[in-house]
């Protein structure tokens, strides 16, 4: 089942362009030169419940506006988006019940007061029964330890902390669905490694479908079976994250090292460097398996080391940006 | 408990944790009061009354207008600005609840914080400095907090209605105490309507601001006939409804046009 269509999506706003120089700030006292930017343009896609889809794409890629659009924030200039067969455009109220929000960069827990005192709030918010808000809070505590800093004044939570309480305070009212953006951005690697442990054990549980927003690709390898790439507001991929690696870096590497100095060509391998002991053999996957090329090899000449390198997700996905840059223009 | 009612505590909770601006206002508010009570000593120089209001009912005006300033602090207009200019209120529409009932809970919070932090120690100063600014009756005193009230909600939509513009202008800049500088003047809460000249008392009539100040105020002192009151107190019924008519409506219309800043 989809809990999430969207179909031709497109935000467009007007952006002032302001001329340069003094002349300029004059003139744009009386003249306002404006030119309509698309920030999303024609985006469409679904969801099925219980699914991480990974949303990524360069800075000012569209990615934030669509997330504001999902959540009903933010109109958009045409298209429809269906959460759980409701338009957020049209009944807020009843969509954002069912959501659950985290913004990395934005915090909505309350600066002056103690941690729990947000939930408390929340739980008003969203009419959490007594017994439901003790058992969330108890399961989220359990993955989280969040009681340790309970009742410390959040300004005084490290960054690392305070993103756990915002993800606490996104999962009091189990949504459904729950959109994070940059919910890694600054931490630690011990933070990350919490966050991400948290994101696998929500999704497990209850499965709840999530959004993630993220520059980290570390983020996306370890959690999304699926991604949906974005550039210049528009959808340049989406798939799972093996399929994208087949194709935009169908090759691997291995790497042998021999006792002597030796040239072996195969078939189904380019020999792409021979230095001294070390051989470095360029083959396709769907050609041939590293094992297979390691026996072919030991025939001709002993193996001392092997080694395998694979495509490096951080160029795959900077591979799909250019791409996807050069497409449009 | 309510989570409107939940907002309205957390405000209070977090207004006494602030104590000097609570000491700073109080002195400056003092002064205000003392500066105005030897004006009207002044002003009236024996004579017995002025338009209906003697010397001693000016006292009592100013003291409870003093009070009131203090219970009459809108936040809602930089509550919008800021929301907007930092992208936050992105948060504050996330949630299940109508955003401009939790900012109303904010400010009744804050005046209600105000009603024990300020307003208290000033009518207890004012006691103790010109005696006690006692109502024309208690029926008075109940007309003038139900007059009161709605002028609550008059002033507040007016700053909410500010706070508008600024999902247009994104800032509010100095707007927000241009108004409160007309406002003071034309709500009547330095100067009574009733000193001005006819033709620009009736122009002041007119318009809503009088009906924060003023209005209150006359009927505490007594100033108004009952008939009057009921006149006025209706008149001020229809600018509140008319006036939340225009902000729902303004509202709806700025919520479609919404943009986010912020990455």
């Amino acid at each position: 089942m989809n809990i999430i269509e969207v179909s031709h999506l497109v935000k467009e706003y007007k952006k002032i362009k302001k001329e340069r120089g003094l002349r300029g700030a004059v003139k744009n006292l009386f003249v306002q030169n404006t030119e309509t930017v698309r920030a999303v343009d024609d985006i469409s896609f679904s969801i099925e419940k219980g699914d991480i889809v990974g949303y990524i794409g360069p800075n000012g890629a569209g990615k934030s506006t669509t997330v504001k659009m999902l959540s009903g924030i933010m109109r958009p200039t045409s298209g429809e988006i269906l959460i759980d067969g409701i338009s957020p455009q049209e009944d807020r109220k009843r969509v954002v019940r069912n959501l659950g929000v985290v913004f990395g960069q934005r915090s909505q827990l309350n600066w002056d007061l103690r941690l729990g005192e947000t939930f408390e709030l929340l739980k008003r918010i969203y009419q959490i029964e007594d017994k439901t808000y003790t058992e969330n809070l108890g399961t989220l505590n359990e993955i989280f330890q969040i009681d340790r800093f309970i009742d410390t004044p959040v300004r005084q939570l490290s960054l690392g902390q305070r993103m756990r309480g915002d993800l606490v305070a996104a999962m009091l009212h189990s949504p459904e669905v729950l959109f994070l953006d940059e919910p890694t951005i600054g931490l630690d690697v011990e933070a990350k490694y919490s966050v991400r442990k948290f994101i696998k054990e929500i999704n497990q549980r209850g499965k709840t479908t999530i959004i993630l927003t993220t520059h980290d690709l570390g983020d996306i390898q370890e959690l999304c079976q699926r991604v949906i790439i974005i550039n210049e507001g528009a959808i340049i991929e989406d798939g799972s994250l093996d399929d994208l690696i087949d194709k935009i870096a169908p090759y691997r590497h291995l790497i042998i090292d021999f006792y002597h100095p030796v040239t072996i060509p195969h078939p189904h391998a380019e020999l792409v460097s021979v230095r001294e002991a070390r051989s470095v053999y360029r083959f396709r996957k769907d050609e041939i398996t590293a094992a297979r090329l390691i026996e072919d090899i030991s025939h001709t000449a002993p193996i001392k080391e092997v080694g395998l390198e694979e495509a490096k997700i951080d160029d795959i996905i900077r591979t799909v940006y250019q791409q996807g840059s050069t497409c449009k223009a | 408990m309510n989570a409107y009612l939940f907002v309205s505590k957390i405000r209070i909770q977090t207004a006494l944790a602030y104590r000097f601006n609570v000491i700073s206002t109080i002195l400056i508010q003092c002064l205000i009061m003392y500066a105005m009570s030897c004006f009207w000593a002044a002003a009236y120089s024996g004579a017995e009354k002025v338009s209906g209001a003697s010397q001693r009912d000016m006292i009592t005006y100013t003291t409870i207008s003093v009070i009131m300033g203090n219970l009459l602090t809108m936040g809602v207009q930089n509550r919008i600005a800021r929301s907007v200019r930092t992208g936050s209120v992105a948060l504050d529409l996330l949630k299940p609840v109508n955003i401009y009932g939790v900012y109303l809970a904010e400010d009744l919070g804050d005046c209600a914080a105000a009603f024990f932090q300020k307003a208290v120690p000033l009518l207890l100063v004012g006691t103790v400095l010109f005696g006690f600014p006692m109502p024309a009756s208690a029926v008075h005193l109940l007309l003038f907090l139900f007059s009161f009230a709605i002028g609550y909600l008059i002033n507040w939509i007016l700053a909410a209605l500010l706070g508008l513009c600024a999902f247009k202008t994104l800032t509010l800049g100095p707007l927000v105490n241009a108004k409160g500088f007309i406002m003071k003047l034309l709500s009547g809460s330095i100067f009574p309507l009733w000193f001005f000249p006819a033709g620009f008392r009736q122009v002041l009539e007119a318009l809503p601001f009088m009906n924060i100040y003023q209005l209150p105020l006359g009927i505490y002192i007594g100033q108004y006939a009952m008939d009057e009151i009921m006149l006025r107190t209706a008149l001020q019924l229809f600018w509140c409804a008319a006036l939340w008519v225009l902000f729902d409506v303004l509202q709806k219309k700025m919520a479609a046009a919404i943009l986010i800043q912020g990455g």
